[in-house]
């Protein structure tokens, strides 16, 4: 079995900075490592190939830099990787990054999926569960551990009181926030390598991948305190008003969105009608 | 769930004493004490429980130290004469499990649970927000009278052998009173600035250190914020806090909000798990003692979290020990997914315990009623039979864990796919998902229990003849009804019951009228999830308010939320009288004039529900030993049905004996 682990290479530290112009990270000077979340994905991966001799295919997005990433990958002991690189793939938000990364693994042919639950810079968790959108495939979030069973494979997710255990039998993509089981170590395959796809040796719809494909739009970004890690926090020198609506909301600051009902030709009609709401939107 | 505790069961010390463990029973008065003011048996076994359950520190009550100060009747009364000797062997028996105790004391000020409150006292004749009594400002002699009634009460409560003392610097007794800009408007030599407004509480507490002596364990319960415009806030309460510890203090035991509302005080279930952490997080990150994390901390999980974060030495809960007295035993067993979690329905604590009545709990029936169903008290039966159970709500679930507990097969069937009745709507409201955790860990035990749930069976009389069990309970639960001439009357509104609402959101239009004939949370959640789906909301009750039957700590959420929104309109006082095409007629109840809401598309009747007893009408005729339970007897809340559930399962052997008689 094909066994695609997608990493992300991302800057080691907790320190992150964020360039005020663009809302994006700024990456020059920051030492650079696999996200560890995606780590525990590979190890996972690792373990089962050592068991039933899968094929492990590391595939990550990124500039050429992100290579250093999948060389130590290689290393680890995974048989070869592949990196995403293209000028139109800059830019992307998690919903390009998904569709660029399920492109790839149709083309390798995986029929497993392992990725980690999400990146320490950006955090999002989403990227895994579009991925499985992409390729209409079932996922897991919050998975712990992969062990093959009769007709498929059982999942442990740890859930935040509870263990549970799911058995799935179809190609699925799994999120794993850490691998419980020990760790291997596998020797580097002499003829493993790095390739690389772009729009050039890969057929990407171009509408789809980098800033052309990516709907979000990053409005501010706050660097909060370690001290509400986990727990809601209001900032106690905001009304009593606000600091109560924030700890309802479990710490965060929030907006009003509006929600347009109805049909899809109704709503589209009704944001070409409302000035102020297509402002809104594409503001 | 393999989980290792770091912290949690690691013991720590307040000044000399140790604790065994970090989670603490959160200090609350559960009126369990006589009319008179002295601990009863209820009141001890209710505590020991606890400690039993492997809590390492028992804070109990707020304590009574002057009839200035009285709460309510149902609190003990410090100055009673006699009360050392009332407590008896209380201490020895929560030692004897291992835990420490702990008594607070406490002088309500202008806060007092009487409405209207006999003549409440206060360091300045200022109405608190939230209030309406004008408390009497304290003189000089009554102010000498209840510090010494603080060093009197403290001296009591360490000869009748409690570990340590805390004094309430919250909930808006007299102490924060003192300390708050808002309500201590003195000009002598208690107010005025910040130290002056402290020397009240400095006297007190020197007082009360020259009765108890240097080693014994005195603490403070600190309002760190109280959400209140103009009174204490994080800046002050994390200053009291330091100033508090320069005194002496040994902890500080975090609390935040004002009784007024009490919204920001005891967090309902919308504020999320652990909303207080970070306010103790700022006191311990500015004081060198002990600090105590407080908010929703109702899981031991979560408690580990708090003070492997560092934000807490302890972690406090009362509510969470209410609802499951064993959360740390079960913790320390590895037995995570037997914890019963409180879920802040708030609908059996505090709901009466501002009413002065002895406490409940919704998903524990035992909590007060520890000598009768506390731990240990199930008895294994006799004769064990086959019990069939008709329906896998609340009541058929918690009747099938509590019977087979005590060793009798039983298995349980449902007609839906899902279990959990009207938990599985319930649930689907906006802030309420945590309520399904009354069925995870009912569920959960069945598991464990090997108890089979056919789901998707439709019971007839004919299956539970071809069954031909020992016993049947009917639990077929009730249905909503809505009034003929509502449903009927019009073609242009669509009518719908809560239920089918919540299950069928595209049949929701634009303007909804909200029928409440409940009283309860099913009207303003609901109110809540039409304005999430974009509707407009006219709000219409008879009653004068919203959630008359519900806690003021979730209303006063509700109400925060509800009216911020602009498409929310409140009708009190006024009953559907006719619909016409798109138009609602309603009728004042009291002029009886009418008043017509136009362009109306939904309707969502939140009216009376009714029982469903076909199956049990019918099996009655033809067997011994059937019964009904639950909604099926009359539709009620979830405490009222657990407790009819628990008890059937408890009593069913003695039932069985007498044939099959009504319930």
């Amino acid at each position: 079995m094909k066994i695609a682990v997608c990493i992300k290479q991302v800057p080691d530290t907790r320190e992150v900075r964020i360039d005020p112009q663009t809302n994006n990270l700024i990456r020059t000077g920051v030492q650079s490592i696999i996200n560890p979340c995606d780590l525990e994905a590979l190890q996972q991966a690792l373990i089962l190939k050592k068991e039933r001799g899968d094929e492990v295919i590391v595939v990550s997005m990124g500039p050429n830099q992100a290579m250093q990433s999948l060389q130590t990958a290689l290393d680890m002991g995974a048989d070869w990787a592949i990196l995403l690189s293209d000028r139109a793939f800059a830019g992307a938000d998690t919903l390009a990054t998904g569709y660029t990364l399920a492109t790839a693994i149709k083309k390798i042919g995986a029929s497993l999926v392992l990725c980690g639950a999400e990146a320490i810079d950006g955090c999002t968790a989403q990227v895994g569960p579009i991925i499985a959108e992409e390729l209409g495939w079932t996922h897991f979030t919050n998975v712990t551990g992969l062990v093959p069973s009769k007709d498929g494979m059982i999942l442990s997710r740890e859930l935040r009181r509870r263990v549970e255990k799911d058995e799935c039998t179809g190609p699925f993509v799994a999120c794993m926030v850490r691998c419980d089981a020990l760790a291997v170590k596998l020797a580097r395959r002499v003829d493993g390598c790095i390739e690389i796809w772009n729009t050039e040796n890969t057929a990407f719809d171009l509408e789809r991948v980098g800033t052309r494909g990516s709907p979000t739009k990053v409005v501010k970004v706050n660097v909060c305190g370690k001290s509400c890690s986990g727990f809601p926090f209001a900032d106690g020198k905001q009304p009593v008003r606000k600091r109560i609506r924030t700890i309802i909301h479990g710490g965060m600051q929030t907006k009003e969105v509006s929600l347009i009902r109805g049909s899809a030709a109704a709503a589209a009609t009704m944001i070409l009608q409302d000035e102020n709401l297509l402002g809104r939107i594409f503001d | 769930m393999e989980y290792t505790f770091k912290y949690l069961f690691t013991p720590y010390h307040i000044g000399k004493v140790e604790i065994k463990n970090r989670m603490v029973f959160q200090p609350h008065v559960p009126y369990f004490a006589s009319i008179d003011g002295y601990p009863t048996e209820a009141t001890k076994r209710y505590y020991i429980e606890r400690a039993k359950g492997g809590t390492g520190l028992i804070v109990i009550e707020s304590m009574m130290v002057h009839p200035t100060g009285l709460y309510a009747p149902g609190c003990i009364c410090l100055w009673k004469k006699g009360i050392v000797e009332a407590f008896c062997d209380f201490p020895d028996r929560v030692h004897q499990y291992g835990a420490k105790v702990f008594g607070q004391l406490s002088h309500c000020g202008p806060n007092t649970v009487q409405k209207p409150a006999q003549l409440p006292y206060a360091p300045s004749a200022i109405v608190h927000p939230g209030y309406r009594s004008v408390p009497k400002e304290l003189e000089q002699e009554e102010i000498e009278e209840i510090i010494r009634g603080f060093g009197m009460g403290a001296l009591r409560l360490k000869e009748a052998g409690f570990d340590g003392v805390e004094l309430k610097f919250a909930h808006d007794g007299l102490l924060k009173a003192f300390a708050s800009p808002l309500l201590n408007r003195r000009t002598d030599k208690y107010g005025g600035n910040y130290e002056k407004r402290l020397r009240f509480f400095t006297e007190l507490y020197e007082e009360v250190r020259r009765q108890v002596g240097a080693d014994f364990p005195i603490g403070v319960r600190l309002c760190i914020d109280e959400f209140v415009e103009g009174g204490i806030d994080q800046d002050l309460g994390v200053r009291l806090a330091v100033s508090l510890e320069k005194l002496g203090v040994d902890y500080i035991n975090g609390d935040s909000g004002s009784s007024g509302d009490a919204s920001m005080q005891i967090f309902p279930m919308c504020v999320p798990l652990g909303a207080g952490v970070y306010l103790a997080s700022a006191v311990k990150k500015a004081v060198h003692i002990p600090v105590v994390g407080f908010g929703r901390l109702n899981d031991p999980v979560l408690m580990e979290q708090a003070l492997a974060e560092g934000h807490a030495d302890f972690v406090g809960s009362a509510r969470q020990f209410i609802c499951d007295p064993e959360t740390a035993n079960k913790a320390r067993e590895g037995r995570l997914e037997d914890i019963r979690h409180c879920i802040a329905c708030n609908d059996g604590c505090i709901f009466r315990c501002r009413q002065a009545k002895p406490i409940r709990c919704v998903q524990n029936p035992a909590a007060g009623r520890e000598i009768k169903w506390g731990i240990g008290t199930l008895q294994q039966t006799k004769e064990p039979k086959r019990i069939m159970v008709v329906g896998a709500g609340v009541a058929g679930l918690k009747f099938a864990e509590i019977a087979a507990r005590r060793g009798h097969r039983v298995e349980v069937y449902e007609k839906e796919s899902l279990v959990g009745g009207q938990i599985r709507s319930a649930e689907k409201l906006p802030y309420r998902a945590e309520i399904e955790e009354v069925v995870r860990y009912i569920r959960e035990q069945l598991q464990k229990l090997k108890v089979p749930v056919y789901t998707g069976t439709n019971v007839t009389s004919e299956l539970i003849a071809k069954i031909n069990p020992d016993a049947v309970v009917v639990a077929t639960g009730s249905r909503p009804e809505i009034p003929d001439v509502l449903k009927n009357s019009t073609e242009t509104i669509t009518v719908l019951d809560v239920q089918s609402a919540l299950r069928c959101p595209e049949k929701i239009g634009t303007h909804a009228v909200v029928m409440d004939k409940n009283g309860h949370i099913k009207a303003p959640g609901i109110c809540e999830f039409l304005l999430v789906l974009g509707a407009s909301v006219d709000y219409v009750t008879p009653f004068s308010g919203i959630g008359m039957d519900l806690d003021g700590m979730t209303v006063q959420h509700f109400n925060l939320r509800l009216f911020e929104k602009e498409q929310f309109s409140y009708m009190p006082y006024y009953d559907i009288e006719r619909v016409e095409s798109n138009r609602i007629v309603l009728k004042n109840v009291f002029s009886e004039r009418e008043k017509a809401i136009e362009n109306v598309d939904t309707l969502v009747y939140v009216g009376q529900r009714v029982s469903d007893r076909t199956l049990y009408r019918q099996l009655k005729q033809m067997r011994k030993n059937v019964f009904s339970l639950g909604d099926c007897n009359a539709p009620r809340l979830i405490e009222q049905i657990i407790y009819e559930s628990e008890k059937l399962g408890r009593e069913i052997d003695q039932r069985m004996t007498q044939e099959g008689s009504a319930i």
